[in-house]
């Protein structure tokens, strides 16, 4: 019985807790646009009271800055945003403190120039790759999705909270709820970050959410150039002449089916899945199976599993080499032709899965068509994403190991 | 009016016929031993009086049928104590021999229960073992424990499945001598079966002989107990001694044929 | 003849079972003061009381900045207090479904686990997790899921002792057959899922307390309303049932009914809280045991009593499992089979020695 009453008290205060629609900061006239004039009196009159000891009533540092950002980015008025998962919110404030539950959005805000200090929480993950992420390690730790730090993330007061589109939906939907419940002034916002199909849109949407719009267009062009050029060539390629590919990820004989991530990757480097029709997104196949097949190709992914070494942490390319050998020496496998024709190449799955598939598959495609590919160079544009867009200052001449032979 | 009545109680355990027409009738006070070999379907004839099993024929208790009476009902009017000391809980014997109110029980105990079972556990002579665990007795002490708990269960019909089994020579009189007197003193009905043919002559009123489910004889133990119902009912060669008015039974050697002579 | 035979003994018996029980409910209330400080938000112990005591009376209480900033009230509100008694009620819940199981089986290692009623529930969450498909939609996908075949579990060992008879040992077996079943099944469905999928099939099959609200709190909490007091009611019957099927039967106790029900009422409080917390093991092993060895068997006081041990387990547990790693919470199924550990070696030492 007490436990009912508390149950409607909670109700209760949680109701009159909840936000309402705020109103643009400095909006004058309530008429939700934000124009030059009322933004300059705004100006003004924090001048006034601050400098000259004026009595208006000025508008808060917060209120100002934010008011500033709309009008240059939003054209004064709020913004309605619609993310990955259909959903549409609208926003009369910028997003200062954002917490990401997806390591793979970060990357793509970190590509818009996402300044670090608007990031206040983050998963373990990133946490867990001082190498990749040195910016963020002081962050909250957000947990995972599969079990999330609740408290962690409402103490660090978020006005954002990033999560998955379409992985993982159901636990994300209760992180969404539990976290609603315990603050309800937090915007969620469902972005992927790791789908080819989705993934130009995405940061177009995000340029917009975060005021990058510029940016997002620097760095949509350098993904286009890489995807557009790849696809030019591919495109022209007849059905019956695409290279046949047997891609194994890091479970050995595991290969990917209909549907499934790796698939999309082959199909855009131009490649012929030779399991393609497999019903199952993850089959394990029977390697009699790949040798009656006769792959032209053989590609083996490493990173995680059995095989987990390789990477950004990772400097060392014979681990590579060594699951390259074994492959060749499978059983009856020397008379598959791309063993026979030393077309057997190991991916790490950083650049093949994730925000950076787009390398990944630039890869694919020089190892399908090497002679359509020979001005494509895969290694320049992972640099070039590395410095120019993650912003890390990391060598791939001297560091890290993604794929073999380079 | 019998306080007990079977009328041609039949049991089919499948396919197989377990007791054919079995019919007697006990009157308050007396009590009748069940004896025959094994497999003659004592335990199960035990078990359709109790209607612990449903058999063909009419069990009638104190004049109504067991059939029309609920579960309580039958509870509050017969006790049944089962072969072997039963199953072994972890509970102390005093809440062992509680049980046996759960009949009259509301929810909490009351003082008349507490009362009965003190008395049913003196009558026992267990009462200096109130509170041991029932798993840490001797397999004797347990069968005493269930004797006590069909008392505590105050019902005027008391059926055991040999309650003597695994008791000691003197146990084994004194829990005879007990179940007579009471039925005698509280007017009760008892029904024991009993593998010690002389323990069952010298304290039973009357005896039921059954041999593969059916009656083989019906009647005082003087009257019935001769060395040709035993050698047809067991298989043996015995000679019939008589101890003050007592027959006693002196089994010799197994009979060589097996000549089943029916015995009015 | 008045005689007194035990009579004192059994007179002390029961002051000690209400003694044991008032001291639970004291540790119970005491551990719970102390969980609803703990939690990796840094608040201080007088900020939670504080958050409750504003949330209690809104309005009322006047809230210190660094409150504010650290949203206690909603910390402590909107996450950690129906987490603390969500804890109560699964645990006290779990133990005496145990309990009744145990009595009814007459097993004193059985529990909703060995009957398959845990691994039905694993598998209808797989089902909705891997291949979206259920009963109910969106966010009671997975809910609806472990609910249904969790009671489907129950149902299919009641028909299957319909069929053979109700005896413990028949009830048993099925049980494992359906564990080994639904275990198969949601291997199969491991396999074929993406590494997402299996990830999350994992974590929902450790048991945790994370996806509590006070919606679900709600629900668990009527529904031991609704079956808890009956059970009470008919503690006799269990009691009874323990002499053994036949004995019961003499004694009144209409036993095939009595079992359905019984096991009927245990199953839906377990299938009611593990379809919210996944799969959480031992507390309906462990409490009977240990309240079994203090005060005895009479369920009138076990089945009240195991819930209570339950309750602290369970909560003990949670603050275990929040406490445990800095920095990380431990989902408190794991920490609830480390619980196990010691408490199956002691089990066995003392084998030994009887």
């Amino acid at each position: 019985m007490t436990r009912k009453l508390l149950l409607l008290v909670c109700c209760t205060f949680l109701l009159v807790g909840t936000a309402a629609a705020e109103a643009i900061p400095c909006d004058r006239d309530g008429n939700g646009t934000l124009t030059s004039s009322e933004l300059a009196a705004a100006i003004l009159d924090s001048l006034d009271a601050r400098f000259m000891g004026g009595t208006v009533e000025a508008p808060s540092p917060v209120d100002l800055r934010d008011a500033a950002f709309i009008y240059e980015h939003w054209d004064g008025r709020a913004l309605t945003i619609t993310d990955s998962s259909g959903r549409a919110t609208t926003l009369t404030r910028p997003l200062r403190r954002i917490a990401l539950f997806n390591s793979d959005t970060l990357d793509m805000l970190r590509s818009l120039g996402l300044e670090p200090d608007r990031v206040v929480g983050v998963s373990k993950y990133v946490l867990e790759d001082p190498v990749f992420y040195p910016e963020y390690q002081g962050k909250a730790n957000l947990g995972s999705i599969w079990s999330p730090d609740y408290e962690q993330a409402a103490s660090i007061h978020p006005d954002a909270v990033f999560l998955y589109a379409t992985l993982s939906e159901s636990s994300c939907a209760d992180i969404e709820k539990t976290l609603r419940s315990i603050d309800p002034g937090i915007r969620f916002f469902r972005f992927d970050g790791y789908r080819p199909a989705t993934y130009a849109e995405e940061a177009r949407t995000l340029g917009l959410l975060l005021g990058k719009e510029e940016e997002a267009r620097r760095f949509l062009s350098f993904h286009r150039n890489v995807t557009g050029t790849v696809a030019g060539v591919v495109d022209a390629i007849p059905a019956e002449d695409r290279v046949s590919v047997y891609l194994e990820s890091w479970h050995d004989y595991k290969s990917a089916g209909k549907g499934s991530g790796y698939d999309e990757k082959i199909e855009l480097a131009g490649g012929r899945n030779i399991f393609g029709e497999n019903p199952v997104e993850y089959p394990v196949v029977d390697p009699e199976a790949v040798i009656s097949r006769n792959p032209d190709v053989i590609v083996k992914i490493v990173g995680a599993g059995e095989l987990a070494f390789g990477g950004y942490g990772d400097d060392d390319r014979s681990s590579f080499e060594t699951v390259c050998r074994t492959i060749g020496n499978r059983p009856v496998w020397d008379r598959i032709s791309a063993v026979r024709d030393g077309r057997v190449h190991i991916i790490h799955s950083d650049v093949i899965g994730g925000p950076e598939y787009f390398i990944g598959t630039a890869y694919l495609a020089k190892w399908f068509y090497p002679d359509l590919f020979t001005d494509l160079d895969p290694r320049a544009v992972h640099q070039q994403y590395l410095e120019e867009f993650q912003h890390l200052d990391y060598d791939l001449d001297e560091h890290g190991t993604f794929v073999y032979p380079a | 009016m019998p306080l007990l009545c079977a009328r041609g109680v039949s049991f089919s355990y499948r396919d197989r016929r377990v007791l054919e027409d079995v019919s007697f009738t006990l009157d308050a006070g007396e009590v009748l031993g069940l004896v025959g070999p094994n497999g003659s379907g004592k335990t199960t004839l035990i078990r359709c009086l109790g209607r612990l099993l449903d058999p063909e024929g009419a069990v009638l208790l104190d004049g109504r049928d067991t059939r029309s009476m609920s579960r309580p009902e039958i509870a509050r009017t017969v006790a049944y104590v089962p072969q072997n000391g039963g199953v072994a809980g972890s509970a102390t014997v005093f809440e062992t021999v509680l049980m046996g109110r759960r009949p009259h029980l509301r929810w909490s105990v009351s003082e008349e229960d507490k009362q009965k079972v003190s008395e049913a556990l003196s009558l026992l002579g267990i009462g200096d073992f109130a509170s041991r665990r029932t798993d840490r007795l001797s397999g004797g002490e347990r069968q005493r424990v269930l004797v006590a708990r069909a008392l505590a269960q105050d019902a005027r019909i008391l059926l055991l499945d040999e309650p003597t089994s695994a008791l000691d020579m003197r146990n084994r009189i004194e829990v005879m001598a007990l179940l007579a007197r009471l039925a005698e003193e509280h007017r009760l009905a008892v029904v024991a079966a009993i593998h010690d043919l002389n323990l069952a002559a010298r304290y039973c009123h009357r005896l039921l002989i059954l041999k593969d489910g059916r009656v083989l004889g019906r009647g005082t133990p003087s009257s019935l107990l001769t060395s040709g119902m035993v050698r047809a009912v067991y298989s043996i060669e015995a000679v019939i001694k008589d101890e003050m008015g007592v027959p006693y039974v002196v089994p010799l050697r197994p009979s060589e044929n097996d000549n089943l002579v029916k015995i009015l | 003849m008045m005689t007194d035979f035990g009579r004192e003994e059994y007179a002390r018996l029961a002051e000690k079972r209400a003694l044991f029980i008032t001291g639970l409910i004291v540790i119970l209330i005491a551990l719970a003061g102390v969980a609803v400080t703990i939690g990796s938000a840094g608040l201080s112990v007088a900020d939670s009381y504080i958050a409750i005591l504003a949330g209690l009376f809104p309005g009322a209480v006047d809230l210190p900045d660094r409150m504010v900033e650290s949203n206690a009230v909603g910390i402590v509100w909107g996450w950690r207090l129906h987490r603390v008694l969500f804890a109560v009620a699964a645990g006290f819940g779990l133990a005496i479904a145990g309990a009744v199981m145990q009595g009814v089986l007459r097993n004193p290692l059985a529990s909703p686990f060995t009957l398959g009623i845990a691994s039905a529930a694993s598998c209808g969450a797989s089902i909705a997790i891997v291949l979206g498909a259920g009963l109910l939609s969106g966010g009671l996908l997975v809910i609806g899921n472990a609910f249904l075949f969790a009671m489907l579990a129950a149902a299919a060992i009641y028909g299957m002792a319909r069929l053979r008879g109700m005896g413990s040992e028949t009830m048993i077996l099925a049980g494992i057959a359906l564990m080994y079943l639904f275990s198969a099944v949601t291997s199969l469905l491991q396999y074929l899922g993406t590494a997402d999928k299996v990830q999350a099939v994992v974590f929902w099959m450790f048991g945790s307390l994370d996806r509590s609200s006070w919606p679900k709190l709600g629900i668990v909490t009527v529904v031991l309303a609704a079956v808890v007091p009956v059970l009470l009611w008919r503690a006799w019957d269990l009691n009874a049932l323990a002499e053994g099927d036949e004995t019961a039967k003499s004694l009144g106790v209409p036993v095939e009914r009595s079992m359905a029900g019984f096991m009927l009422a245990a199953s839906l409080v377990t299938a009611v809280i593990i379809c919210f917390t996944g799969t959480i093991g031992f507390i309906g092993l462990v409490a009977p045991h240990i309240t079994r060895m203090v005060i005895g068997t009479d369920h009138r006081a076990l089945l009240p009593a195991s819930g209570l041990v339950g309750a602290v387990l369970l909560l003990g547990a949670d603050c275990l499992a929040r406490t445990a790693i800095p920095g990380t919470i431990i989902p408190v199924g794991i920490m609830t089979a480390f619980l196990g550990i010691p408490f199956f070696l002691y089990l066995f030492m003392r084998r030994r020695d009887a």
